[in-house]
């Protein structure tokens, strides 16, 4: 594996997330609570550059079987990865497509260090 | 030449066998069954059943609706389909269109009569007979107590909705109190439709009388009425409100069943808030809950392509099914010969009776 | 990364003349093997087939940027900081940015920036000189 420097801190004040490519494999990087995530851009669903799509949150429901009342609520905000071509969805934390977990994005290990972003691949 | 390898079924259990209900006889002996007014709309009804009423078939030989042909007795059904056609066990189905009925009220008293007169008629004394107790969806709460009450009769294995002409497709929230009671009941929930009176016949997107001929008309009511409704409960989510309901369709043809699949697959995956509720592919809720009559059996120009599908959907999710007594029926012994000899043994067996045991959890 | 790919996988790799296990290649064993590695690694993951991104002029973006960087001892970061289909990307020589351009995902499955390799050498060499 190894490793490369590809960003600093400082572009996450202004920025969400921080893309490059690395011996012609491209990554995105972001931010979520603090710590840092890195998948590659390339949706699972048919290469679309995932990394580049808008950030959205999470519709989560429960059913009451009782009453047969279905209550919504919107989570993570900003915690979710729209892909721009088919609107596939992954969660930033995970990877995990949110309508098919089995389905991951493909991640590599990142980390800052003293300022600085770096991608291991 | 080589011949067609024959096979056989050591068993036949058929899903889908109609009786009558608008002889007078059987129409007397539900309005029996229901106070007045309504006992009287019912009697005073025209020949042509809620009229207008539009013909079930078009004349072929001059015979015109299902009430015209022999259906009206169990001895009958037994004569022409057990010992006629080799069917051991028949699950039968009145179809009455109890969501044409106008008035609400009428229309579940008459449901509670019809599901009363088809046990004392076609299911009582009759052991290879198995029902499908008839619902109307026009008072969901009502129908609930309905598979409350006649859950308790041995004889019905499953609850039947004419589908195509609720107010609303039937995954809609408003049905919910249907699907629970199934669950609760442990009915399987069956949706049959008709070319009739139903879903392109009297609703968007034609008319009946929109459409130049009955190729047309029987082409598109069915299919069309079915992937609205297996659309309804996977994209409103009944199937994961409710687990362990499963669902038959009857008549709907076998090729709608890769697009439903497939295409909801789709459509969830680049949705997902839309049905927060799924955690699984809506293709995975098909094939664990969903099954599928073979009537009318599809018809490619090559026999092998119905073997490709079958292996698509596969042969644990297919009912046999007749559509006795209509003019498009398949008997079980031709459906054999003729469709199902590249499959192997087991599959057969699984289609024409292994399936149809266990999701109506009949033990012979 | 690699040293633990799947027996079959690794068979593939030495096995004859093939079009697996990427259907757009006629051979993927002539690949430079940093290439093919990322076929294997895409097609392992069950992802479309990998194709390289490259320049307006069609030339292999990592091909020309790490020959840029062997001949003028840099290193060249290609980054983007902008979200969205349209947000510029920025080939950067030892922190300086060189030229900024656009980053498309084409239909056809593969990545091309805006600028041609001739561009892409021109900027690269201003920056290096002057930062030497």
């Amino acid at each position: 594996m190894t490793e490369h420097t590809i960003g600093t801190v400082e572009e996450f004040e202004e920025n969400d997330r921080l893309l490059a490519e690395v011996k012609g494999r491209e990554v995105g990087v972001f931010r979520v609570d603090g710590e840092y995530r890195a998948y590659l851009n390339w949706c699972n669903h048919q290469g679309g550059p995932i990394c580049k799509g808008p950030l959205t949150g999470r519709r989560t429901a429960t059913f009451d079987r009782d009453t047969l009342e279905t209550e919504f609520e919107w989570t993570e905000e900003d915690g979710v990865l729209v892909c721009p071509w088919h609107g596939w969805e992954f969660s930033l934390d995970t990877g995990v497509n949110l309508s098919r977990s089995d389905i991951t994005l493909p991640s590599f290990p990142v980390r800052e260090e003293d300022g600085e972003i770096i991608l291991s691949l | 030449m080589a011949t067609q390898q024959t096979k056989a079924s050591q068993l036949v259990v058929d899903a889908d066998v109609h009786t009558a209900y608008r002889t007078p006889e059987i129409r007397q002996d539900i309005a029996d069954r229901m106070d007045e007014p309504y006992r009287s709309w019912l009697l005073d009804d025209s020949d042509v059943y809620y009229s207008p009423y539009p013909l079930d078939s078009f004349p072929k030989q001059g015979e015109s609706t299902t009430e015209d042909v022999v259906v009206h007795s169990p001895d009958a059904i037994e004569r022409d389909l057990c010992e006629g056609f080799g069917v051991d066990v028949a699950i039968l189905n009145s179809l009455q269109k109890l969501d044409l009925i106008p008035s609400r009220e009428r229309a579940v008293q008459e449901m509670r009569a019809v599901n009363d007169m088809f046990v004392d008629r076609f299911l009582d004394d009759h052991e290879q007979f198995y029902g499908l107790a008839m619902l109307t969806t026009q008072k969901p709460d009502k129908t609930a107590e309905e598979i409350d009450r006649i859950a308790s009769e041995d004889s019905f294995v499953g609850v039947m909705l004419a589908n195509g002409d609720s107010d609303k497709p039937i995954g809609d929230p408003r049905y919910d109190a249907i699907f629970r009671a199934a669950e609760d009941n442990d009915m399987p929930v069956c949706f049959h439709s008709s070319s009739v009176g139903y879903a392109n016949s009297r609703r968007f997107p034609f008319l009946y009388n929109d459409l130049q001929n009955y190729g047309e008309l029987h082409m598109l009511a069915h299919p069309f009425a079915h992937i609205t409704d297996v659309t309804s409960l996977i994209m409103n989510q009944t199937v994961e409100k409710f687990p362990d309901v499963e669902y038959v369709f009857l008549e709907q043809d076998l090729g709608i069943v890769p697009l439903l699949m497939y295409r909801l697959n789709r459509e969830t995956v680049q949705n997902p808030s839309e049905v927060p509720l799924l955690d699984k592919a809506p293709e995975e809720y098909i094939r664990e809950q969903f099954y599928w009559g073979t009537q009318p059996l599809p018809e490619p120009l090559n026999n092998q392509d119905l073997t490709a599908m079958i292996d698509l959907i596969g042969a644990e999710n297919i009912l046999f099914t007749s559509d006795h007594p209509h003019n498009d029926f398949d008997d079980p012994t031709s459906v054999i010969d003729r469709y199902l000899t590249r499959l192997s043994d087991e599959d057969v067996d699984k289609i024409m009776y292994e399936n149809a045991l266990d999701v109506f959890d009949i033990k012979l | 990364m690699f040293d633990d790919r799947p027996a079959d996988v690794q068979e593939l790799a030495d096995a004859e003349r093939t079009s697996d296990p990427s259907t757009v290649y006629d051979d993927v064993d002539s690949l430079p093997e940093w290439w093919r590695d990322l076929v294997y690694e895409f097609a392992e993951r069950d992802l479309r087939p990998y194709r390289p991104s490259r320049l307006a002029d069609d030339e292999i973006v990592y091909e020309v940027v790490r020959d840029l960087e062997e001949r003028f001892d840099v290193q060249i970061t290609v980054k983007s900081t902008v979200p969205g289909t349209d947000g510029e990307w920025k080939f950067v020589v030892d922190g300086a940015t060189a030229i900024v351009t656009t980053h498309d995902r084409k239909a056809e499955g593969y990545t091309q920036y805006g600028v041609t390799s001739e561009e892409l050498v021109d900027a690269v060499s201003t920056v290096a000189s002057e930062t030497s």
